[in-house]
């Protein structure tokens, strides 16, 4: 490369605001680390599986960490038959124009403010929750695990109708040139096709519902406890996000408990980081 | 049963489940807005809240959601664009290139309530700002950073690959060949990567909420060290209220200017995107 | 001959591209103000020479040149060399013509616009001038503000040309420059180049080895990483010595 040396002011600018947003990246990340790693490292297993949450005695993450998986795992178990159905009808039986409709609507829909989700959480699922099933209170890891599956529908769905979608029309053509029925090529060629693309999709929701804050915080009650049994869903709950979204206030930046608080977020970063890249790699993947 | 008739069944019940997929956009809507309209008037969004938010309007909650969104777009945009273009134009390592996509995507996986506490610990405590609107708005900035510089990056890598040849066979610098070709085709990407951000900020309370709103006494800012009152928040602490009627009311209605606000911002978007893009090549 | 009669020689070069080369320690002077036609299979390195000349590899991850390429008297893979005014100085033009979805009076001053601003009210001028240097002028005088978009493939063509005769380039590079239109905007291009050669050194890659004939001086032949076989056309073309060459000219009748 010359070096013909010349004051480039693109080069100088860009190399400025690039560098801000590697430092806002990293600095964010160190110290996460530099904050909650060391609680975790000291902590051990004391933290990560203590069932008890007291601060200023102790910290023990294992309720928030199965609060989080709990509502994820259901929340998936309601939106992935929906989202793949509608995905594959979508991508299969409809007309481009309306393709372009349905994928608009899911657009729109991941659009929907979480605290929009929050108050409809508050004011008409959990009193239905709470009067369907007869209980004292609506607020459950049921509630919460409904409103997440309304939340992460859409990246379900679009993620894995351009997964479906982007079967090479020859492998397709083949498949219907041998008499197969729509149904049967969707089921011989369309959907082999996609499926590392619809796990990645899943995984991505995966690493959003994890993450989502507020809408959980209103509905799932903020009892830091595993239920018993642990299956009773019914039951109130606590996840890493709505804790952190609960405490944060009252000791931002200060001691013990913050770094507990701090180690709980490590812990969903790295959860939420691995889901995602591990998402996008699978949806890159089968793109090749 | 034949196959034509199993074929029948199963397009009927996937076409019922997309349907109902769809019908629940139309139910949010529906659930928002009737509750919604019935507290909006002019009065509700041209008035100060009273009683804590459960009686007067929200004219201060919408200036404070509108200062966040604008001023953090404006701290943004040009973070956005800039590092696109350097990744783009100027990076040649693809080490480095790497490295860039790794950050972006910590940065956009990071839960936004980290993101707040972190960013109120850096900007707030450790600068001095202190829980205010300029808080706020760096970290909903850092927030939509990945999602402004992901529409960026796509418009940039879309540029047809001849455009670049040919303004570089004729001698132009980098710096003339980004005037040039890269930002007029890249229009489109700006735009909306600007509006989908916009939305993102507007509809985001997890990292504002401690950082940069305060929830009564509060109008336009004087300084930028004050807080602001949100829609957002206002929502959240009236949400909380679920007994009380006419702040549940209230709510609805700061709910639907919300969701009015957001869908303006991404159907937008949408437009933007399929019109303001070089004609495409014969 | 002085050596300094030639714009262009490459001297024991090597290409790269990754680690593998493209081409190996090549030797060839160009004659000056005249067509040399580059012809040899697909997938030899063509254009990858082509763009040596004016540094475009430089664009290309892992792109390395070694050994010496002058152009205009001076080793442009030396250090310090101006790339932005030796690609001034060597005009090129692509096998589909680039047109940008502009008006084609915006087309023609697209690079002298940025380059020379000061130059605002000369542009009229130098476009009409190298519109006319094309033969486009007759045929778009009188819409010049509308899309360059909206001229056929042959006239884009031409339209591209003129964009890069504007800088008044001493040497113009063409990578199949005919090759995506149709015959008698071909021949029109053909007729461009044969007029352009008084001015210009011209280096021209082809597959039509009609087109070589009617418009090339010289003809170099490669293949398998080197310069096979050169000299003037009609002697390589009618009556090749390297059995690569035959075998090549043999397949395309």
């Amino acid at each position: 490369m010359s070096r013909f040396a010349e004051f480039d002011f693109f080069q100088w600018a860009t190399f400025v605001m690039a560098l801000l947003s590697m430092t806002l990246g990293a600095g964010i990340v160190a110290y996460l680390f530099w904050e909650g790693g060391p609680f975790i490292w000291n902590q051990g297993s004391q933290f990560l599986l203590g069932l008890d949450w007291f601060p200023g005695e102790e910290y023990g993450a294992a309720p928030m960490i199965f609060g989080s998986t709990a509502v994820t795992i259901l929340a998936l178990v309601f939106s992935t038959p929906l989202a793949l159905a509608s995905a594959i009808y979508t991508s299969e039986f409809l007309d481009p124009r309306r393709r372009l409709t349905v994928k608009g609507i899911m657009e729109i829909l991941a659009g929907v403010p979480g605290i929009v989700y929050g108050l409809l959480g508050v004011s008409l699922l959990s009193v239905w929750v709470r009067d369907v099933f007869n209980l004292i209170d609506g607020y459950t890891l049921l509630s919460a695990s409904f409103l997440l599956a309304i939340m992460i529908l859409p990246t379900i769905m679009t993620l894995s109708e351009d997964a479906i979608h982007s079967t090479p029309s020859e492998h397709r053509q083949a498949a219907s040139g041998l008499g197969l029925s729509k149904m049967e090529v969707l089921f011989s060629v369309a959907l082999p096709h996609a499926t590392p693309g619809i796990a990645g999709a899943i995984l991505l929701a995966i690493g959003r519902a994890m993450g989502e804050t507020i809408a959980v915080m209103l509905v799932i009650g903020g009892l830091d406890r595993i239920p018993e049994p642990w299956f009773d869903v019914f039951s109130s709950g606590q996840s890493i996000a709505s804790k952190l979204g609960r405490e944060a206030a009252e000791t931002l930046g200060f001691g013990e408990h913050w770094s507990a608080l701090m180690a709980l977020a490590l812990i969903l970063f790295f959860l939420v980081m691995f889901l995602t890249a591990f998402g996008n790699w699978l949806i890159k993947g089968f793109r090749k | 049963m034949t196959r034509i008739q199993k074929e029948k069944l199963f397009s009927g019940t996937l076409a019922f489940l997309t349907l109902f997929a769809c019908s629940i956009l139309a139910f949010i809507l529906f659930a928002v807005f009737s509750r919604g309209l019935s507290a909006l008037s002019w009065e509700f969004i041209s008035s100060e809240a009273t009683d804590f938010g459960s009686k007067g309007g929200i004219l201060y909650q919408i200036f404070g959601t509108l200062l966040l969104m604008f001023a953090s777009i404006s701290i943004c945009l040009p973070i956005a664009l800039g590092t696109a273009l350097y990744q783009t134009e100027y990076l040649k390592s693809s080490v480095w290139k790497k490295a860039f996509k790794i950050f972006m995507a910590s940065l956009n996986g990071m839960p936004t309530i980290v993101l707040g506490l972190a960013g109120y610990l850096f900007f707030g405590k450790f600068l001095g700002i202190g829980v205010s609107w300029l808080t706020g708005a760096l970290i909903l900035a850092a927030m939509i950073l990945p999602t402004a510089h992901a529409a960026i990056l796509e418009a940039i890598e879309t540029l047809p690959e001849h455009y670049q040849e040919t303004s570089i066979s004729l001698g132009l610098k980098p710096n003339q060949r980004i005037l040039a070709v890269v930002i007029p085709h890249s229009v489109y990407g700006i735009v909306t990567g600007a509006l989908l951000g916009l939305a993102r900020a507007g509809g985001e309370t997890a990292a504002i909420m401690f950082t940069a709103t305060a929830f009564s006494g509060v109008s336009i800012p004087q300084s930028i060290t004050e807080p602001v009152a949100t829609l957002q928040t206002h929502i959240l602490v009236l949400a909380q209220e679920a007994t009380n009627p006419t702040a549940l009311a209230n709510a609805w209605g700061a709910a639907s200017v919300l969701l009015g606000i957001v869908f303006f911002l991404i159907l937008g978007a949408k437009a933007v995107r399929s019109r303001l893009s070089w004609e495409p090549e014969q | 001959m002085n050596e300094n009669q030639f714009d262009i020689k490459i001297e024991n070069a090597s290409l790269y591209y990754g680690s593998a080369p493209v081409f190996k320690q090549i030797t060839h002077y160009f004659a000056s103000k005249a067509v040399t036609s580059v012809i040899g299979p697909s997938g030899t390195g063509k254009s990858t020479l082509l763009r040596t000349f004016n540094r475009m590899n430089d664009r290309l991850d892992g792109f390395r040149a070694e050994g010496t390429v002058w152009v205009g008297g001076q080793n442009i893979y030396e250090e310090n060399v101006d790339v932005y005014a030796l690609r001034q100085n060597v005009g090129i033009v692509f096998q589909k013509p680039c047109v940008f979805p502009k008006s084609i009076y915006e087309n023609v001053i697209f690079g002298i616009k940025r380059l020379q601003p000061e130059r605002k009210k000369d542009f009229a001028g130098i476009a009409e001038q190298a519109l006319r240097k094309v033969s486009l002028w007759e045929e778009v005088k009188d819409r010049l503000n509308q899309p360059g978009l909206s001229l056929s493939q042959g006239q884009q063509q031409r339209l591209a040309l003129a964009r890069t005769l504007i800088s008044k380039p001493d040497i113009l590079l063409m990578d199949e420059p005919t090759s995506s239109l149709d015959p008698r905007s071909a021949r029109a291009v053909e007729d461009l180049i044969l007029s352009l050669k008084e001015n210009h050194t011209i280096i021209l890659v082809t597959h039509n080895i009609g087109q070589a004939k009617r418009v090339s001086d010289e003809t170099i032949f490669v293949c398998n990483g080197e310069i096979c076989e050169s000299g003037p056309a009609e002697k390589l073309l009618e009556n090749p010595c390297c059995q690569e060459t035959r075998d090549y000219l043999n397949q395309g009748r």
